[in-house]
């Protein structure tokens, strides 16, 4: 069994000591019935129980389900007690999903704001229902936000039963034992089209509350209204992206003098060329030597549009980390957080009453 | 706390009933006094003692080093600043002559100004830089809290000069003003009128994004207040603007919707979103004086 860096001194020996018993029989045929304890993957410690002869893991992080899970055995057979460091983590994922709500439901009063526009007016059972779906994204989506930070999406990942079979573990089809060592599934890739994350994906929690809240207009106002709202946001989309192109271009001027002819240019090769994790490059002021510089920015799109004089003073740009799934992370909350200071006006009674 | 004890004859039940009083009295003693006092003893304060006797600490700062640090920074040093400013100013120089076409003598003038301004604005840096130098200011004595305030006020004038230097006030501006004949100065007038519209443009794209997400503003609202924001520029200093990422435009733009003519935008809202939209204008509001103090906005 790998062990995590952390992890040291008696509890280590020990968690590697109830990880072999439980493992190495398994592997050479010899599960036992019953047993519990904990497999150490990098960072994450995975809870695991043995039932019937079968490894299974548990959901790490959530309460609610967990309780489900202990009714489902019969509600009063006494857990084991936790690793401490397990139990912090918990509260810690508690604490950030609470922030993560008051965020996201800003959100969602302003999608709200804007159904209510689209669709106009609905029968009070309608508009409940879809304020309640979106009510129900806002706290999924919290979760899952607050589980990503917290390096849980391993152990959701791990979650599901790991059959032995002859050596091998398979975890939900898709892990597999080698010397004893179980190797997680990938995290989500993007598209094939090199599009951001979908709208499910854990990676974009406002693109799940918006999701949501089209399914339920779907089912409670019409797909009509449903396809003019998912219209209306990618309008939305498209506008937020023509301003971030607009503020590189601006930034680029600030330091280079670009004529309009210029600017124009650089607007056209950067929207055919746009990226949503390009606007990476505007979070904080890069500087060298005194000269403003772009991590990230795809210097075909400005450099053959520039005079000698302004190449010169472009220079190199740095390469930025604008792939990757922990960048997917930091546009989607550059979006939230642009609402970190705008106050709100609470609820629309209309949604809720 | 003060015992006075007199001497007097006393039946034995008396001396008792003394000696009682006075284990009552001991025994209602707080009991952190470890001993009685005298009418003769001088009650001291421990507290402002151990304070007269500690030593003054000093909070030093050296004035030199605080001058580079708010002039130069970013920059790696005066030398590279002076470089920096100077290539931007060229690079004005070479928007004009591919905006106008000018001729070797007006390009030569125009490069002569430039070269003045960056000279004249290092001098003002060195004249506060020398009249500093050396000095150490301690900020835990109030003498030298005013002296760090004097120092403020000469130096905060400095901190953005030589990124600012195409400014209004420049030699530069004022030979192109001077230099160009009238067809070149409408086309380079038109250039910086279309310049001054973009950047405007772009603070105001910027908060409308935030007032999209919190007010939910369909395509049609949306283009509507952009509309109006666009009739009413505010005439504004997009490098200090963007120096901060996108904290300010927010705030920018919230002011710029309070200067409009609230009934046009209020019909263009729901009754929630005018609300929100005027609790974001009041943010702005309330951010008007910082903004101007820093230059971001100039009017």
């Amino acid at each position: 069994m790998r062990q995590s860096d952390s992890a040291g001194g008696m509890t280590a020996l020990m968690h590697r000591g109830l990880a072999m018993l439980l493992v190495v029989p398994a592997v050479i045929g010899g599960m036992p019935d019953k047993a519990q304890g904990q497999i150490v993957e990098g960072r994450a410690q995975i809870r695991i129980q043995v039932q019937g002869g079968e490894i299974q893991v548990p959901n790490q992080g959530n309460d609610a389900e967990e309780a489900e899970e202990k009714k489902g055995n019969g509600g009063g057979k006494p857990q084991a007690a936790e690793n401490p460091a397990e139990v912090q983590r918990r509260q810690q994922i508690r604490q950030l999903a609470n922030h993560w709500e008051q965020q996201f439901t800003k959100l969602l009063y302003g999608d709200l704001e804007l159904l209510r526009a689209v669709c106009g007016d609905l029968p009070r059972e309608s508009r409940r229902a879809i304020s309640r779906a979106g009510e129900q994204a806002v706290k999924d989506a919290a979760l899952r936000t607050a589980e990503l930070q917290m390096g849980g999406r391993q152990g959701r990942a791990m979650q599901g039963a790991i059959r032995i079979q002859g050596g091998g573990a398979v975890v939900n089809g898709v892990a597999r034992a080698i010397n004893n060592v179980i190797v997680p599934p990938k995290p989500p890739r993007r598209g094939d089209d090199g599009a951001a994350p979908d709208e499910n994906n854990a990676a974009n929690p406002p693109g799940m509350l918006a999701a949501a809240l089209t399914k339920s207009v779907a089912e409670h106002a019409g797909k009509e209204r449903a396809a003019a709202f998912t219209d209306e946001l990618a309008r939305r989309k498209d506008r937020r992206r023509e301003a971030m192109i607009r503020e590189v271009v601006a930034a680029l001027d600030g330091e280079l003098v670009l004529t309009a002819e210029q600017r124009q240019a650089i607007e056209r090769s950067l929207r055919e060329q746009w990226d949503d994790s390009m606007a990476m490059m505007l979070q904080g002021m890069h500087m060298h030597n005194g000269v403003r510089v772009f991590p990230g920015l795809p210097e075909g799109c400005v450099r053959p549009h520039l005079n000698a004089a302004q190449r010169e003073r472009f220079g190199a740009q740095p390469r930025g980390n604008n792939r990757g799934q922990a960048n997917w992370q930091q546009v989607w909350m550059q979006s939230v957080n642009l609402l970190n200071n705008m106050p709100s006006a609470g609820r629309d009674p209309w949604w809720f009453e | 706390m003060v015992v006075r004890m007199t001497t007097q004859q006393s039946t034995s039940r008396g001396a008792v009933c003394g000696g009682l009083v006075a284990v009552a009295l001991l025994m209602a003693m707080p009991a952190d006094r470890a001993t009685l006092r005298g009418e003769d003893d001088t009650v001291v304060n421990a507290a402002a003692e151990r304070a007269r006797e500690q030593p003054h600490q000093r909070q030093l700062v050296v004035v030199d080093q605080q001058l580079n640090a708010m002039v130069f920074q970013h920059e790696g040093g005066p030398e590279q600043s002076r470089r920096n400013a100077l290539a931007r100013l060229m690079l004005e120089v070479a928007a004009l002559e591919d905006c106008v076409g000018l001729t070797e003598r007006q390009r030569m003038a125009c490069e002569a100004a430039a070269k003045l301004d960056v000279e004249r604005a290092m001098d003002e840096i060195e004249t506060v830089r020398r009249r500093y130098s050396g000095r150490t200011i301690d900020l835990a004595d109030p003498a030298g809290q005013a002296e760090w305030q004097r120092f403020h006020q000469e130096a905060q004038p400095l901190q953005m000069k030589l990124q600012n230097l195409a400014g209004e006030t420049g030699l530069l501006r004022a030979v192109i003003a001077g230099i160009l004949d009238d067809e070149q100065r409408a086309a380079w007038q038109r250039e910086s009128e279309l310049r001054t519209a973009y950047q405007w443009q772009c603070v105001a794209d910027a908060g409308l994004v935030q007032l999209d997400l919190a007010l939910g503003l369909t395509t049609k609202q949306h283009e509507a207040i952009r509309g109006l924001l666009l009739e009413k520029p505010l005439r504004i200093d997009v490098r200090r603007i963007w120096q901060h990422g996108n904290h300010f435009p927010p705030f920018v733009c919230g002011y710029g919707l309070s200067r409009l003519d609230q009934t046009r935008l209020e019909k263009l809202l729901t009754e929630w979103q005018w609300k929100t939209l005027g609790q974001f204008m009041n943010q702005g509001r309330g951010m008007v004086e910082h903004l101007k103090q820093q230059k971001m906005i100039q009017e």
